[in-house]
């Protein structure tokens, strides 16, 4: 049973569709379009990607690479996350580093992670290190502004008055700033994994030699358009999937704070 | 809610095992020897010289690295993290501006793996004149292009050349919006297959000039280590050796394993190239030729000066009939 | 306005000096960020000297030469506007298909939830990814450059409108009816005004998008374009080119953002969300 809100939040049934049946219709449609209006060679129809898709699970390649990229994204997302939430927090107490800070990260969210990929070759080599610290620095970057907000809506008097009664600074940190900060960061969060499942893609151009973003580029460049495909249908259902899965983590174990199906 | 937590565990779990998964990444040897590569039949001999055990016949302890591309791997040596570097004219000479290289050996060349694919309605060269024609320019298919038209009186402002990698070249003439295509193999047969014929073969270098590609290698490292040098030389030889009495199946088969490729494409592919590590006069001036063109039209600013530049003679340690 | 004891309102920050400054819109301290600019760029400077090769980190010295060059001879110009002005038309074209398709999917909960999955997905797919499939569907010409660029935008509108028109208080689209607004009004004085906060944030949001984009956009067959100078001088292996590239690029990224940032504070402040 799907239900979607309407105007105000008014709850619908739509009784026989449902998200996974709201694919039916595209999938049919790319299907027809793929055989009979373009060029089936060129844009392979799901049923083949579906067949190739099988075929590389089977051999356990799919898996591999998979799981490769997850780890990537993953492991980028939690240092990322952790360098820009620390460094967003300084930043929005002390204006001297914030005054430091601005015009490096000015530069650094304007540049496109694909852009930086020769510098980051040639600085730090073609091995996992540069892999990861593409990641890393584009989770870094994204996390400041919205740590700063977060950080910024912290009411000052609760701070005044947990210190007044003697409160420690730990706990300040853990049971008043953070509980005030977090939607903040909680929504940085969200967008910040969103563009982590993005940017592995240009991450796995340096020298990578397994993962879906490699499965892609490669593919595409030996223009073995099923896989290309395969690879393009894995990225976009993992993105998908796992935005889901951190929105039902959200709701479930800390629905004070759980997110809307908002802008997407 | 409880039923929710549980699934959410469950789920958690997988992730977990996923993430936990040991990775790809390759331990560092700290070998003495790093060469990287783009991934195609070209460089077989680097590919069979590691599979067969030839540099290690050779106490050469060497690690291969395979890029997506010449280009890639090219930057990738520039970042100071290999000794030896294969690749084509082209690339090897854009190196040289910005690296202090020697170029030791040529390792194969070919005339028909650069081609150039054309529309049904093209028929010969001339018939190029005011068509669209794609051509991945900083490239040998951008010296190759020009030449072929030069042959046929005709100039760069004659045709309108829209700069593309082969890979996005194969949509755009399969489905018209290109004429032409200069590029190289396997996209000429996946082109042809993919649009059922309409584009087909137009012409091969064959004629207009031969492929050469080189094998080389860091000055610093050479001159420090003369003698791991030859034998990375003598191993590559070794490799050359092997690939010209094995039989084409079972070559095909070694470098589709080694490079991770297709099996079909890579015996169609290594069926046109020719293996070879004999420093020929022809080589030498295929090399100055393509060093005069890419000066002219501006893609390199120094001269190469080739007497500091050539490795000759390392190769003769190897076998002094190997230059000639 | 929130009282100072709730946390969702805006009480005096715990940085107040800087909040305030920023609400003017002027930066606080110019003065410290213009130094710490300057110790960047003598940090670069030494990396260059000590550290790396010229080839790998040309010093701030070559770079500034080299983009004096490309404006002189007039190239650095033209591929800024290239750049610029593929944005722009990717952007504007993405951002008034998709907010409009967001309207009309919002006014219709039953389509949304079937388009939700695979706007979702689409959403997912690095616009690098997209590159080949845009090809193959739209061809090589500046069209496929504009879409490469615009359809994360599309999505993102898309789905903020819906959003806005979601959370619209449905006693105000009661209230116009009942004083005889036909539809068509309904939607634009009613629906719009209240979804535009949420336009606006998606507009934000996928202005950044755009930008990432335009560089993958430009691998394809461009000669022009500042993506196209950074891929360029790579191939060429000219490190000094790839960084007036890269530079131009954030600078330029950094003046759009700072001019969006600028309309919003001025001349829409009052759509703009208080809290998230």
């Amino acid at each position: 049973m799907a239900r979607t809100s309407g105007p105000a939040g008014v709850t619908r049934r739509h009784g026989w569709l449902s998200p996974a049946g709201a694919l039916v219709l595209p999938l049919a449609a790319w299907e027809l379009m793929s055989r009979a209006v373009l060029n089936p060679a060129l844009v392979p129809p799901p049923s083949v990607v579906a067949q190739t898709a099988y075929g590389m699970l089977q051999n356990g390649e799919l898996f591999v690479h998979i799981a490769i990229s997850l780890r990537r994204i993953f492991l980028g997302f939690l240092l990322g996350w952790a360098s820009g939430m620390v460094l967003g927090a300084v930043a929005a107490r002390s204006a001297l580093v914030w005054d430091a800070l601005r015009p490096l990260l000015a530069v650094c969210s304007a540049v496109p992670p694909i852009a930086l990929i020769p510098l980051v070759m040639v600085w730090f080599g073609i091995d996992e290190p540069a892999r990861l610290f593409l990641i890393v620095y584009l989770a870094a970057v994204l996390m400041v502004p919205s740590t700063m907000s977060g950080v910024r809506n912290i009411a000052p008097i609760r701070i005044r008055a947990a210190e007044s009664l003697g409160a420690r600074r730990a706990d300040i940190y853990l049971r008043i700033m953070l509980p005030d900060a977090f939607p903040f960061i909680l929504t940085g969060l969200r967008i910040t994994l969103g563009f982590c499942f993005m940017v592995v893609v240009a991450a796995e151009m340096i020298g990578a030699n397994s993962g879906i973003g490699y499965l892609i580029m490669q593919s595409r460049y030996y223009a073995v358009t099923t896989k290309m495909f395969v690879g393009i249908l894995v990225l976009g259902v993992m993105g998908v999937g796992f935005d889901a899965l951190f929105r039902r983590l959200v709701a479930v174990a800390l629905p004070r704070f759980a997110v809307e199906k908002r802008t997407g | 809610m409880r039923g929710g937590r549980t699934r959410l565990g469950l789920v958690a779990g997988a992730v977990i095992t996923v993430l936990a998964w040991p990775g790809a990444v390759r331990a560092d040897h700290g070998n003495s020897v790093t060469a990287f590569s783009g991934p195609f039949p070209h460089f077989a001999p680097l590919f069979i010289a590691d599979a067969k055990g030839f540099f290690k016949k050779h106490g050469v302890n060497a690690t291969v690295r395979l890029f997506d591309s010449g280009g890639a791997a090219s930057a990738a040596f520039r970042g100071g993290r290999a000794d030896f570097l294969s690749g084509c004219d082209f690339p090897t000479i854009s190196l040289l501006q910005v690296e202090d290289a020697i170029v030791l050996a040529p390792i194969e060349h070919d005339t028909d793996s650069i081609m150039i694919s054309a529309r049904e309605g093209i028929g010969a060269l001339k018939d190029l004149k005011g068509k669209k024609v794609g051509v991945p320019l900083r490239s040998t298919s951008e010296f190759f292009t020009f030449r072929a038209l030069k042959d046929v009186g005709l100039g760069p402002k004659d045709v309108e050349i829209v700069n593309l990698g082969p890979a996005d070249m194969l949509p755009a003439v399969v489905r018209g919006d290109i004429d032409v295509a200069s590029w190289w193999q396997p996209f000429g047969w996946r082109a042809e297959e993919a649009s059922g014929g309409k584009v087909r073969t137009l012409v091969t270098a064959k004629g207009y000039y031969t492929l050469w590609c080189p094998i080389s290698a860091r000055r610093k490292y050479v001159e420090e280590h003369p003698k791991e040098t030859v034998a990375a030389l003598k191993a590559l030889h070794d490799a050359v050796q092997w690939l010209n009495q094995a039989p084409l199946d079972e070559k095909a088969a070694a470098v589709t394993e080694y490079a991770k490729s297709e099996l079909k494409t890579t015996r169609q592919l290594m069926a046109l190239l020719t293996y070879d590590m004999t420093e020929t006069a022809e080589y030498r001036t295929a090399l100055k030729e393509m060093e005069e063109f890419m000066l002219k039209a501006g893609l390199i600013k120094k001269a190469v000066d080739w007497e500091k530049v050539r490795g000759s003679r390392y190769l003769r340690e190897v076998n002094p009939a190997l230059v000639k | 306005m929130a009282t100072a004891l709730s946390p969702s309102g805006s009480p005096e920050a715990v940085l107040a000096p800087a909040r305030a400054a920023a609400r003017r819109g002027l930066p606080a301290g110019p003065a410290r960020q213009a130094a710490s600019a300057a110790v960047l760029v003598l940090l670069w400077q030494g990396l260059s000297d000590w550290v790396f090769t010229p080839s790998v980190l040309p010093s701030p010295v070559t770079v500034a030469a080299r983009a004096w060059d490309l404006t002189l001879s007039g190239a650095l110009p033209r591929h800024m506007a290239t750049t610029l002005g593929r944005v722009l038309v990717g952007y504007v074209t993405g951002a008034v298909l998709g907010a409009a398709f967001g309207l009309v999917i919002g006014c219709l909960p039953r389509v949304e939830g079937l388009l939700n999955p695979s706007l979702g997905f689409v959403r997912s797919i690095p616009p690098i990814a997209f590159v080949p499939v845009s090809i193959i569907l739209f061809g090589i010409g500046e069209a496929s450059k504009y879409t490469i660029v615009g359809y994360l935008v599309f999505i993102v509108l898309a789905l903020s409108a819906a959003a806005g028109v979601r959370e619209v208080p449905r006693i105000r689209i009661r209230a116009a009816q009942a004083l005889g607004a036909p539809g068509p009004t309904v939607l634009v004085k009613v629906i719009l005004p209240s979804a535009f906060p949420f336009i606006l944030n998606g507009l934000r949001v996928a202005l950044n998008l755009a930008f990432m984009a335009v560089v993958s956009a430009e691998l394809i067959g461009a000669r022009a374009g500042l993506g196209h100078l950074i891929m360029d001088s790579q191939t060429m292996l000219e490190t000094d080119k790839m960084l007036v590239g890269i530079l131009c690029l954030g600078i330029l990224g950094g003046v759009l953002d700072r001019g969006a940032d600028l309309v919003v504070r001025r001349g829409l402040a009052r759509f703009t969300h208080t809290a998230a």
